[in-house]
């Protein structure tokens, strides 16, 4: 094969991935070690980067990468006591031990200090996050798919007890204890706990489905560590 | 081509991020990330967003080092890779409406600007103003047209190219012939050669091309 048909071979090769990842093909399933040389050599070589972007780009990356390490050594250490806590818990449990304030888990997530308040405090329905700003959560506090479906869940069960019980305890508070009151309370609490109360459905779980696509995304994000 | 890390240097290099070793952090970046970011760049970002890409892309594999197993074919390099072009789909959900740009700002397609009132009929045309928009689905596709408008150049000769890369950054004849040091009928003369190879060079390459693409060379093609 002459050095043209080559060059031309090898273009034909990298038109049909690149084609194969436009159309929703897996980046997993395509790009290798011949993928990246041909695109590398077709693209030309790489711009120079200054100085003060690289020097930015090393300093960034030495210090996610002590943050990660800090983050899995608190994680390890304190498994055992997460047992009966919410995700909120895990996070305010982790950010305060490693020593970040609110703002700072915000400007990791790229999301506002607010929410990250809320979701310390299990004020933000599972629902209201999308799938990728999970994954960024699972990935940043370190905590696995399965803890993650057992903390959620945890999370699901306090949000239905906060709503239930603190309207009834809120209106409890207003006048005395009447008996339309203690009946409000009753029932709020045999709606929050429905698996004492055989009459009621059982306690709703998290969306299988929100587990299901958190897994793909760790996934493509190439997390395995976090799908155990 | 740049050379890649051999086997035990790059196994070195692995097991200093499992390491947690700044240094590993270091020449990791310094290896990795002009050609990260040049990819990212390709693929319609803009600078300080190809930039961040590249830096999440980075991030991420560090976070993920433990779960990276080498297999035949699979470098770290293509790994990060892999990386990068998830963190560019993901760049793309958040910006719903991104900008393409090209890299040499050349397109040789319809619905361009002919700003050129004496341009010559039928030359190829600058990139129009208004900037494309790109879709998560579409995120390879500035790529490969960067990668087709690489293979079009190269069959340039050095005066062609330089007429043609500076058209596509929205110069004037007059002002390509004035940065050049040369005459205005050598501009003309220049673009219509540069479109005759690049018409040649795209019918030997057309039939691997997507049709997006091809539409994009329409008139070279015709």
């Amino acid at each position: 094969m002459t050095k043209r048909e080559s060059s031309k071979r090898t273009f034909e090769d990298l038109a049909e991935k690149l084609h194969q990842l436009n159309t929703g093909a897996a980046p997993d399933d395509i790009i290798d070690d011949a993928f990246v040389d041909a695109l590398v050599e077709w693209l030309g070589p790489a711009e120079s980067i200054s100085s003060e972007a690289m020097h930015f780009a090393i300093t960034q990356l030495q210090s996610a990468m002590k943050d990660g390490g800090r983050v899995a050594a608190i994680r390890r250490e304190y498994s055992h006591a997460a047992e009966e806590k919410t995700f909120g818990q895990v996070m305010n449990e982790v950010r305060t031990k490693a020593g970040w304030n609110l703002a700072t888990v915000a400007q990791k997530l790229g999301s506002e200090t607010s929410l990250v308040d809320r979701l310390e405090r299990d004020l933000v329905p599972l629902a209201q996050l999308t799938v990728r700003q999970w994954a960024d959560l699972l990935e940043l506090f370190c905590v696995r798919l399965e803890e993650f479906a057992r903390f959620a869940t945890r999370t699901a069960f306090a949000q239905a007890l906060q709503k239930e019980l603190g309207g009834a305890y809120a209106r409890s508070r207003t006048a005395a204890n009447s008996a339309q009151h203690g009946r409000e309370l009753g029932h709020a609490i045999a709606r929050a706990f429905p698996h004492r109360d055989k009459s009621a459905n059982a306690p709703a779980g998290i969306d299988q489905t929100l587990i299901d696509r958190l897994g793909a995304e760790l996934r493509a994000r190439q997390r395995p560590d976090l799908l155990k | 081509m740049a050379k890649w890390l051999d086997a035990a240097a790059e196994a070195a290099l692995v097991q200093g991020l499992r390491d947690r070793d700044p240094d590993a952090a270091a020449d990791l970046v310094r290896l990795c990330l002009p050609e990260l970011l040049g990819t990212a760049r390709q693929s319609g970002l803009h600078d300080q967003d190809a930039y961040a890409v590249a830096n999440e892309a980075l991030e991420r594999a560090v976070r993920a080092i433990d779960s990276f197993r080498p297999r035949p074919g699979a470098t770290v390099r293509s790994w990060l890779f892999r990386i990068l072009f998830n963190c560019i789909k993901s760049a793309a959900r958040k910006e719903k409406r991104l900008r393409a740009h090209e890299v040499t700002g050349i397109e040789f397609g319809e619905s361009a600007v002919d700003r050129d009132t004496e341009a010559v009929e039928g030359d190829p045309v600058v990139a129009p103003a208004v900037p494309t928009p790109i879709t998560e689905e579409h995120v390879p596709a500035p790529i490969a047209l960067a990668v087709v408008t690489s293979v079009l150049l190269d069959c340039m000769s050095p005066r062609e190219r330089d007429v043609m890369t500076r058209q596509g950054h929205g110069m004037s004849d007059e002002q390509i012939a004035a940065d050049l040091g040369i005459r205005l009928g050598a501009v003309r003369a220049a673009r219509l050669r540069a479109r005759k190879r690049a018409a040649e060079a795209l019918k030997d390459i057309a039939p691997t091309l997507d049709e997006t693409i091809q539409r994009r060379f329409r008139k070279l093609l015709n």
